[in-house]
């Protein structure tokens, strides 16, 4: 009796963990954007919901899912590169100015999302069959994938900022951007190219999950939620932190889901930010110069 | 007693001192003047003093009450006033408006919204008094955003005056004003001193040294030397740094 | 005066009231919150849940929707007013979510999406019976609470307190130095502006006579930014002209086009790069 209970805690603690690094992806695109431009991107959420969007057409045109995660960086990043030179430029290092612009974009994406794939929560079926034994759970393969592959984008993304010299160009306009353009690098390309890495790792994000959730064209609110509370707990324009949060988050989520609805688990971890905040208004590993 | 004590004032900001154990004591009535090179740590001092930086170590006190690491607001309704180095104004209130503001919060009940902003007149007019002391009163009603920079500097320290401090603490008064200008506030704070305890940093070392009372040089944060005008002058350390600058 | 455009002038007067009340918190303290739909809903779950539960009389449901407002406002404020701008916005927001999903999800309480319906009773004042369902008596009532609404939020404004607000405003740090807490004052500005939504919102339910977890919604947190931005900030009187010039758009264009949200979408993303103290500040020159 006991052991069944474990094991299943133990299956919604790893589901959370799967969901928290999912989340960790967007989550790091979301901090990303804000750190690099000063972005408070509410359409990040959409972008997520766009991703799964794209996988499904794309299954059901090609009838392959995996072409998806060629595909769909491609075209979000054709989508996001003008919306940012075009559309977001004036508003950037205005983070109050960005949130409501951006919350104006998400109102347009979710319409025409609604009115081309229409308002029916649609599934897709699992690219992987099958599943791993471990402890006594029986865990879909397919789910150990999408943990496997977040890591591989993360640990790149690191490997991208800390050893590469492209990279060290994002950390350093990141820190000050004056410094940075007198210093010769072309801070435009720079913008343009971080936005759309912040956009194309939300898409993923939701390529990846398209398989174990459905796709809605509302589905990006409840996910944008979520990140929000953890770039909140992690401190904005704090990678480690985001990173760490979103795990945290994700598994303690994962088993509150146990107890409570899902509603009351968001409400839980909502609560715990709440909690953050009274003793530290700049989140746990956040540097905001106060 | 002194009327503002400086004990062992440190402030690091990661791995850099801006100030190394620094002691000020201003009597009540003095008129006394800070000067020292770029970087010396000179507003760095006054931002500790008035609350806007917690120090590292050490203790500041006003009129005998610790004041040490307290917010801006509460210190100032203690008694100190301060101006700022770069005007810090109200771009979209007037000058009478602003002096007004400052005057208010000496109030019991700042808040009152039933208090009437034009018919308090004991507020009214000691904000028309404060226009007339630094000769704004002909351009009261004009926006802050729209005088020149010499007459913002005027309006800080006629709002540095509005919340009636017993100490004045004025950064660089007269940097970026004209010869006329800085004449004219020149003058201002000479009158001032006769009312009040004003510590002054200046970065023309010859008003300082026409003007105050006592001279504090500061160098890398530390006080190199302290005394009156005469004995500042003839000192060798603070002749070197000067020329050597 | 005809029906229709009589009972759309009453939903007119209870957006007037919540747009001047977000000037408070949005033109007069720069804090640019996206809670508010926290307080409209609260206000209007606050009046409809006192008629249902509590019989209360509409006088005293509005009274406790008030209350009720100032309270959630004093809460969330405490933590939320001493937030920097990018956290503030967000963490605004973040209630503003979490309240709607928890309406939407505690739908014995709230009704859901479906919301819930009261039946208005008479007021009694002074010996005098009053009904709502009377259409001019309906109308003088509104009119009576938007006015007192106005003429409180302008006594507000122009008194010392109002000069405070802006003088945080405009320069943050030289209020401080000149003896003010800024914290208290944001907050002040919050809990007022909270309190003052939520009356908006409890007279918009008695217009409506439901209440619905979608005024807990994001498009209740930004239809008054948009207000404010078109009619013009800190000015009172701007955001009454918002809510004019908005009118058209909320009635019309949403009863036509169920996707109106994508004009609505591009108008805001409009404005933002067009004026951006308004039309009223356009008007005066500023």
């Amino acid at each position: 009796m006991a052991s069944e209970v474990a094991s299943a805690l133990l299956f919604y603690l790893v589901n959370g963990l799967i969901w928290g690094l999912i989340i960790a992806l967007i989550a790091l695109g979301l901090s990303f954007i804000f750190g690099v431009m000063g972005i408070v991107n509410m359409a990040h959420g959409d972008l997520y919901m766009l991703g799964a969007v794209f996988a499904y057409w794309i299954f059901s045109a090609l009838g392959n899912f995996w072409l998806s995660l060629l595909i769909v960086p491609v075209a979000i990043g054709l989508l996001a590169a003008p919306t940012e030179r075009l559309i977001l430029r004036p508003f950037e290092g205005h983070p109050a100015v960005t949130m409501i612009a951006t919350a104006g974009l998400s109102f347009i994406l979710q319409q025409l999302v609604l009115m081309t794939y229409g308002g029916v929560p649609k599934e897709l079926p699992m690219p992987l069959q099958g599943s791993f034994d471990f402890l006594g759970v029986a865990y879909p393969l397919y789910r150990l994938f999408i943990a496997a592959l977040s890591l591989v984008i993360i640990a790149s993304v690191w490997l991208f900022l800390h050893r590469t010299d492209y990279g060290i160009l994002v950390r350093a306009s990141m820190q000050d951007k004056e410094i940075a353009s007198a210093m010769g690098i072309n801070v435009n390309t720079v913008l343009v190219f971080t936005f759309v890495l912040g956009c194309v790792l939300a898409a993923v994000g939701g390529v990846l999950a398209a398989p174990v959730t459905q796709v809605f064209y509302l589905m990006g609110n409840d996910v944008i939620l979520l990140c929000f509370i953890v770039v909140i707990i992690g401190g904005l324009g704090s990678l480690g932190g985001t990173l760490v949060a979103a795990l945290v988050l994700g598994g303690v989520e994962g088993l509150l889901a146990y107890f409570l609805s899902p509603t009351g688990a968001r409400a839980a971890v909502f609560a715990f930010m709440v909690g953050v905040l009274i003793l530290r208004p700049q989140g746990l590993f956040g540097t905001q110069r106060g | 007693m002194a009327i503002l004590e400086v004990r062992e004032i440190t402030k690091n900001f990661g791995g850099l001192t801006a100030l190394k154990d620094v002691c000020l004591s201003v009597q009540e009535g003095e008129l006394r003047g800070i000067i020292g090179p770029n970087g010396a740590g000179k507003t760095t001092l006054f931002n500790v003093i008035s609350g806007d930086l917690k120090p590292t170590g050490g203790k500041v006190y006003l009129q005998g009450e610790d004041i040490t690491g307290l917010p801006p607001h509460k210190i100032c309704k203690k008694g100190l006033g301060r101006t700022f180095q770069l005007t810090m104004v109200f771009p979209e209130l007037t000058v009478y408006e602003s002096i007004w503001v400052g005057i208010n919060s000496r109030k019991e009940k700042p808040w009152d919204p039933f208090r009437s902003f034009e018919k308090d007149s004991d507020v009214s007019e000691r904000a028309e008094e404060l226009c007339r002391i630094v000769g704004l009163y002909e351009k009261r009603d004009e926006l802050a955003s729209n005088l020149s920079y010499g007459d913002q500097k005027a309006l800080e320290i006629a709002m540095a005056l509005s919340t009636d401090p017993a100490v004045l603490l004025l950064d660089e008064p007269t940097q970026g004003v004209s010869p006329k200008e800085a004449e004219g506030l020149i003058e201002l704070i000479v009158e001032l001193s006769k009312r009040m305890t004003i510590v002054l940093i200046e970065h023309s070392v010859d008003v300082v040294l026409r003007l105050c009372h006592k001279v504090t040089v500061l160098n890398e944060g530390r006080v190199i030397a302290e005394g009156s005008p005469e004995e500042i002058s003839r000192n060798k350390e603070v002749q070197r740094i000067y020329l050597g600058t | 005066m005809p029906r229709g455009p009589r009972s759309l002038a009453m939903q007119t007067m209870a957006f007037c009231i919540f747009a001047m009340a977000y000037d408070l918190c949005f033109g007069y303290t720069n804090q640019c919150s996206l809670g508010h739909s926290v307080f409209f809903g609260v206000g209007a779950y606050g009046v409809v849940l006192s008629l249902l539960h509590l019989q209360s009389g509409i006088l005293l449901g509005l009274l406790i929707a008030f209350v009720a407002g100032m309270v959630v406002a004093f809460l969330m404020g405490s933590i939320c007013v001493r937030l920097t701008e990018a956290y503030f916005v967000i963490v605004t927001a973040l209630f503003s979510a979490i309240f709607h999903l928890l309406s939407l999800d505690m739908t014995w309480l709230t009704g859901g999406d479906d919301g819930l319906s009261v039946t208005l009773p008479d007021i009694s004042v002074g010996g005098v019976r009053l009904s709502l369902y009377d259409p001019m008596t309906n109308y003088y009532f509104i009119l009576v609470f938007f006015l007192a609404s106005y003429l409180l939020m302008r006594r507000i404004t122009e008194a010392p307190l109002g000069k405070v607000f802006i003088s945080i405003r405009e320069n943050e740090k030289r209020a401080a130095f000149l003896g003010y807490d800024p914290f208290r004052y944001k907050l002040a500005a919050f809990v007022l502006s909270g309190a003052f939504t939520a009356l908006a919102g409890s007279i918009y339910a008695l217009t409506l006579r439901y209440a619905t977890a979608d005024l807990f919604g994001l498009y209740w947190s930004i239809i008054p930014i948009v207000w404010c931005l078109i009619g013009g900030v800190g000015t009172l009187v701007g955001p009454c002209i918002g809510v004019a010039l908005m009118f058209f758009f909320q009635y019309y264009v949403s009863a036509w086009w169920t996707h109106y949200l994508i004009l609505f979408g591009v108008l805001i993303l409009v404005i933002l790069r067009t004026s951006r103290k308004g039309l009223l500040g356009y008007l005066l020159g500023r």
